[in-house]
């Protein structure tokens, strides 16, 4: 037997540590247990010497012989629990690539979500929420939008007449054509400053193809106030295009024709399909841009009609079609997908 | 509209890219929606035929000797009307010609033909490309230089333009030079208009009755004309508009419309008694068939043009039948007046006729307009026609004192509307482009005189516009609304919906959206008729489908479920919030939003392990009791809802005693009539409205939390079938120290009488103050126990 010191101690603890690591069964730990550890083990043996050692002996060993005690008895248990992982029943094992137990996810229409992605941007502008009706009065959806009874301008909405005689009036009502309607509701509700957003359904007399339905959504907006003018309607709907489609579109404003603002203009964003290359492109038809909406400075007649001052109060007004940029962000192809309520359509967004 | 590249250069000088030309245009707001190239005719000429002789094979054949810059060609020709000393378009092998028989386009090869050489091919408008005409060769105008490439001579190019309504003026091919030579700088050059000379010596009598309606009628009579086909050029510019030639007199009227925007007319002056034309109402019932055979019976409101004792055109909408223009005319009247755009309108809509005249008249033309057509029209035929002669020309004018309309601007209105300032010389140069004229232009304002032509043009704002469109709006600053941010009065109803959105979708349900018209029949098939109210119907439904406001949602969840029953796997948990429509008293519909779902088919998608369960009634219900959850009601359930639902599996969910809503499962015959295979369908229906109505505040109030202990016990009660266990339960949260009570256990089956039911009921209990002594307990639990055995006759079980 060797004697015992503190280079003894480490070489037994070599030792027992290199034979521990390739014992694979429970009764090759035991005997490990009993052969190092055990009362007549190897340690227990080294250690009986120590009545034969000097004071200092003594101090040095009994230190380098608690740490190899407490060191064997660690790599003991982790060998222990090594096997014990190593022998769990066969019955126990998981498959854990089968598929987990479906939660069912509901979604909102994506007509709803895009309405929702865009209030959010106005909303961030300090614009509120409204709704209005959808059965409208003819002199709210067009006479107070500067169209009279018999204006030409009256053919750019083909309307949906509702018949009155339900409705104990003689008064012409109709399915609003846009949400524009609100603008005249709100202004003669409140008083500036307004900025709003309205969304809502939207009905017009048309034949539905790829691109036109006769039900559809529109956001109108509406900004009224001392002082506003059409570079703030710059502004905001540059702001709203950027948070949109991404700062890397290029926006414009070309002059365009609705009867209830002057200037009038639509805004369109350069094609993100083909930036303008491509004469067959299917989005933009070789033009390079894509309209996205209508907007102008609110006409001074809408204003007076509604008891405002055109001198005093001046605004911006604007209206998009959620679905357009629904089709745009998701590549939809046709606008008769919308309210087909498939729901190999639906589930998909 | 339509017009040829060509036609527009007759006025306007365009040396810029066509592109270039038609993106300008569109951003100053004339919408360019295409540009249609005619042309690609390499290795197409000019060739004179020096002679033509008989193919020696063919008897239908010639054999033609065509020369170019004095090289000649053998060609074979089959054409009628090829003739030695004409000029033709030469097609040389390489060249690119429609086929008619095989409708395409090919690449000509030189050829034997019957044994013959053709060197080429002598080209009809059809193989050409430029026309449908393919009885004969396309013959040429004799000064056409031959050796010429066919491309500089033929080649064209058309714009489709997209006007706006406001925009009368550019309705015609001067209007949208005018634009390009403000766009461009290049200057605007007009035909002449001045009156053409001409004894007036034949009697013409125009009579105005209608002022209102006509303020002003201008006619000439021309006589001895030769009604014959129009000349090439005159065609050519028609037929590139999108207009079917007719005859010389009738294509000059619509070339004069097309180029001046003044809508005219030509009667046979012969079908005229005595040329009396009288410009008045129609009389109640008077018939008049039009150019096109339609045979209209006029009412009292109609403006008509009329000879001393009938009809004879609807004014400023169509000619007609009576007097036309035949083969036979040789004397006509031409007519250009102004007609009353309000009235114009309401008749075409009236008898359902939309022509290019009508077009114009209703968005309200000048009554400058009329002589400057007249006179174009009266120089184009006597020009185009040698022997005809002006007889007799008339203006009447019922208000030649009227004054064009001046609008000032100053720089102040230029800062509010655009926040930008503007020279106002630039705006000076800009406007008077445009045909505007400035006066008086100081530092700060000047004064703008509006032509004739723009009556869109009446406020300082749509001056602003002329100048910014032309200018551009990347000119005008950007800057964010600087204005204070409104108070928000955020709008309830709008969050409230929002949230019940989302919580739907949290509970597994997927939205739909559709659409708010429906018909009498869909609703019918819910068995509803005793309490839906009267549809509002549409006046001008667009299909049979959709011919009413709907009054209930649930049509349209079922016939989606129906429609997806056999596409898709489910689960089927479907909801829709929109509105219906209620008649009411004020006018405008009730607009009632409704939130309503449908329920069937597997509770998840299927799964290895299980799935096969599938959904009910409870399931449905724990989706609107979360609802209500959310919404903080406490609502109740009482059972038999209405006729779409069977009667013993559905209830009606009321609210502070208000009904709000129903739910339950669909009976066997609604799902029938939607065709729907599912055994059961359970659906809700909930009045949204109601719900905004009755909340009052939203905000939870805080409850203070015991500190002491909870005590729980269960009781069995076995108690008749058709007990109501929340009548129980409410029943119990009325003792003291109960908190809440829920249901663990409902058992029905052979340890219970037939007719009864167990309930288990968790009774939870604690106080403010103590912690509850067992004694204290047993003695509430007794009182519990008196309480529903006499109430309810429960029995423990």
């Amino acid at each position: 037997m060797s004697k015992l010191s503190p280079q003894t101690l480490k070489n037994l603890h070599r030792d027992a540590s290199e034979e521990l690591n390739s014992i694979d069964t429970s009764s090759g730990i035991d005997d490990w247990r009993i052969k190092f550890l055990g009362r007549r083990g190897e340690l227990a043996q080294l250690l009986s010497q120590i009545p034969s050692l000097s004071d200092d002996e003594k101090r040095a060993v009994g230190i380098e012989a608690n740490k190899t005690k407490q060191s064997l008895e660690t790599l003991l248990s982790i060998a222990i629990s090594r096997l014990d992982e190593a022998n769990i029943p066969e019955t126990d094992h998981l498959d854990v690539t089968l598929p987990g137990v479906p939660i069912y996810e509901g979604k909102l229409h994506p007509t709803t979500q895009v309405v929702r992605e865009i209030s959010q941007i106005f909303l961030r502008m300090g614009f509120d929420i409204s709704e209005g009706p959808e059965v409208e009065w003819d002199i709210y959806n067009f006479e107070k939008l500067n169209i009279p009874v018999g204006h030409p301008a009256r053919d750019m909405w083909n309307t949906l007449w509702i018949d009155n005689t339900e409705l104990n009036t003689q008064n012409t009502i109709l399915l609003r054509t846009h949400t524009s309607p609100m603008q005249a509701r709100l202004m003669e509700q409140t008083s500036p400053p307004i900025r709003v957003i309205v969304p809502g359904k939207c009905y017009r007399y048309e034949a539905t193809d790829a691109t036109h339905e006769w039900h559809f959504y529109q956001i109108e907006g509406l900004a009224v106030d001392k002082g506003i003018n059409f570079s703030d309607l710059k502004g905001t709907l540059y702001e709203f295009a950027r948070q949109m489609f991404g700062s890397d579109r290029k926006v414009r404003f070309r002059c365009d024709y609705f009867p209830f603002v002057e200037p009038g203009v639509d805004m369109s964003i350069d094609c993100f399909s083909c930036g303008g290359s491509l004469v067959q492109c299917r989005i933009c038809k070789g033009t390079g841009w894509i309209e996205i909406m209508g907007a102008g400075m609110v006409h001074p007649k809408v204003l007076s009609g509604v008891g405002y001052d055109p001198e005093e109060y001046t605004g911006f007004a604007f209206g998009l079609g959620p679905e357009r940029i629904a089709m745009l962000k998701y590549g939809i192809d046709d606008i008769r997908h919308f309210y087909s309520n498939n729901l190999k359509f639906l589930r998909q967004f | 509209m339509k017009l040829s590249l060509n036609w527009l250069k007759q006025y306007v000088n365009i040396n810029t890219d066509v592109a270039d030309l038609a993106h300008n245009l569109t951003m100053a707001g004339l919408e360019v929606n295409e540009v249609i190239t005619i042309g690609d005719w390499r290795e197409c000429y000019v060739g004179l035929v020096t002679s033509v002789e008989k193919h020696p094979n063919a008897d239908r054949l010639s054999l033609c000797s065509v020369e170019i810059d004095s090289e000649r060609f053998q060609v074979v020709c089959g054409a009628p009307n090829v003739e030695a000393g004409i000029k033709i378009c030469l097609a040389r092998p390489g060249a690119r010609l429609y086929n008619p028989r095989s409708n395409s386009y090919e690449k000509l090869k030189a050829n034997k033909i019957r044994g013959v050489t053709s060197e080429g091919m002598i080209c009809s408008e059809l193989e050409l490309g430029i026309g449908e005409d393919h009885n004969g060769i396309l013959i040429l105008p004799a000064e056409t230089a031959v050796g010429t490439n066919i491309e500089s001579i033929l080649s064209d190019m058309i714009l489709d333009v997209e006007l706006t309504p406001n925009r009368v003026d550019c309705y015609s091919v001067t209007g949208i030079a005018r634009e390009i030579s403000a766009l461009t700088g290049q200057a605007l050059c007009l035909p002449n208009l001045d009156f053409p000379s001409g004894n007036t010596d034949v009697p013409l009598s125009i009579n105005i009755e209608a002022p209102d309606l006509c303020p002003r009628y201008t006619g000439a009579i021309i006589k001895n004309v030769t009604i014959q086909e129009s000349p090439e050029w005159l065609k050519d510019r028609l037929a590139k508009s999108g207009l079917n030639p007719i005859n010389n007199i009738v294509d000059i009227t619509n070339f004069v419309m097309y180029e001046l925007n003044q809508p005219m007319h030509a009667f046979d002056l012969n079908t005229i008694p005595n040329g009396i034309i009288k410009v008045r109402r129609a009389v109640k019932d008077e018939p008049l068939t039009l150019l096109d055979g339609q045979s209209l019976k006029l009412d009292s409101d109609t403006l008509v043009i009329a000879d001393d004792t009938k009809p004879i055109a609807l004014a400023g909408i169509m000619g007609g039948q009576n007097t036309q223009i035949t083969s036979s005319t040789t004397d006509i009247l031409l007519e250009a007046a102004t007609f009353n755009g309000f009235n114009n309108r309401i008749s075409s809509d009236k008898y359902r006729i939309k022509t290019d005249a009508s077009l114009r008249f209703e968005k309200s033309l000048s009554e400058e307009l009329p002589i400057k057509g007249l006179n174009r029209a009266i120089s184009l035929i006597t020009d185009m026609l040698d022997t005809s002669t002006l007889a007799a020309y008339l203006d009447i004018d019922t208000n030649p004192e009227r004054k064009p309309l001046k609008v000032n601007l100053d720089t102040d209105k230029i800062q509010s509307v655009l926040g930008m300032e503007l020279n106002l010389n630039t705006c000076t140069e800009v406007l008077q482009s445009l045909g505007f004229e400035c006066s008086n232009v100081t530092n700060n304002q000047l004064t703008c005189t509006i032509p004739y032509w723009r009556n869109d043009v009446t406020l300082p704002e749509d001056l602003i516009e002329e100048i910014i469109r032309i200018i551009g709006y990347d000119e005008v600053p950007t800057r964010m609304l600087t204005t204070e941010i409104p108070h928000h009065k955020t709008d309830n109803q709008y969050t409230l919906k929002e949230s019940v959105r989302d919580l739907f979708v949290a509970s597994g349900l997927q939205e739909i959206i559709s659409y708010p018209l429906t018909d009498a029949t869909s609703l019918a098939k819910l068995e509803l008729s005793d309490i839906l109210p009267n549809s509002i119907n549409v006046l001008n439904p667009m299909s049979g489908l959709y011919t009413q406001l709907r009054t209930s949602l649930r049509q349209n969840l079922l016939a989606t479920l129906q429609q997806n029953q056999y596409n898709h796997e489910g689960p089927f948990k479907l909801f829709e919030l929109g509105r219906v429509f209620y008649p009411s008293d004020n006018g405008l519909p009730e607009e009632i939003e409704t939130i309503t779902g449908v329920c069937a088919g597997k509770k998840r998608e299927s799964h290895w392990s299980d799935g096969s369960e599938n959904i009910s009634f409870y399931d449905t219900k724990g989706i609107i009791e979360q609802l209500f959850s959310h919404l903080n009601m406490d609502v109740s359930y009482v059972i038999n809802a209405d006729g779409t639902y069977i009667p013993t599996q559905s209830a009606t969910i009321f609210y502070n005693d208000n009904v709000i809503g129903t739910i339950g499962a669909v009976k066997k015959s609604v799902l029938q009539n939607f065709d729907i295979h599912f055994e059961t369908v359970f659906m809700f229906d909930i009045n949204f409205n109601k719900i905004i109505e009755s909340k009052t505040s939203t905000a939870n109030k805080f409850e203070q939390i015991s500190r002491f202990p909870e005590a729980i016990r269960d009781l069995a009660l076995v108690v008749d079938q058709r007990i109501a266990s929340d009548d129980i339960t409410k029943q119990i949260l009325t003792q003291k120290y109960v908190t809440s009570v829920e249901i663990f256990d409902v058992y029905v089956g052979e340890e219970v009488e037939s007719n009864k039911k167990s309930l288990g009921f968790r009774i939870h209990m604690q106080s403010m103050d103590d912690t509850l002594t067992n004694e204290l307990i047993i003695e509430q639990i007794d009182k519990i126990m008196t309480l529903v055995s006499n109430k309810f006759n429960a029995q423990l079980r």
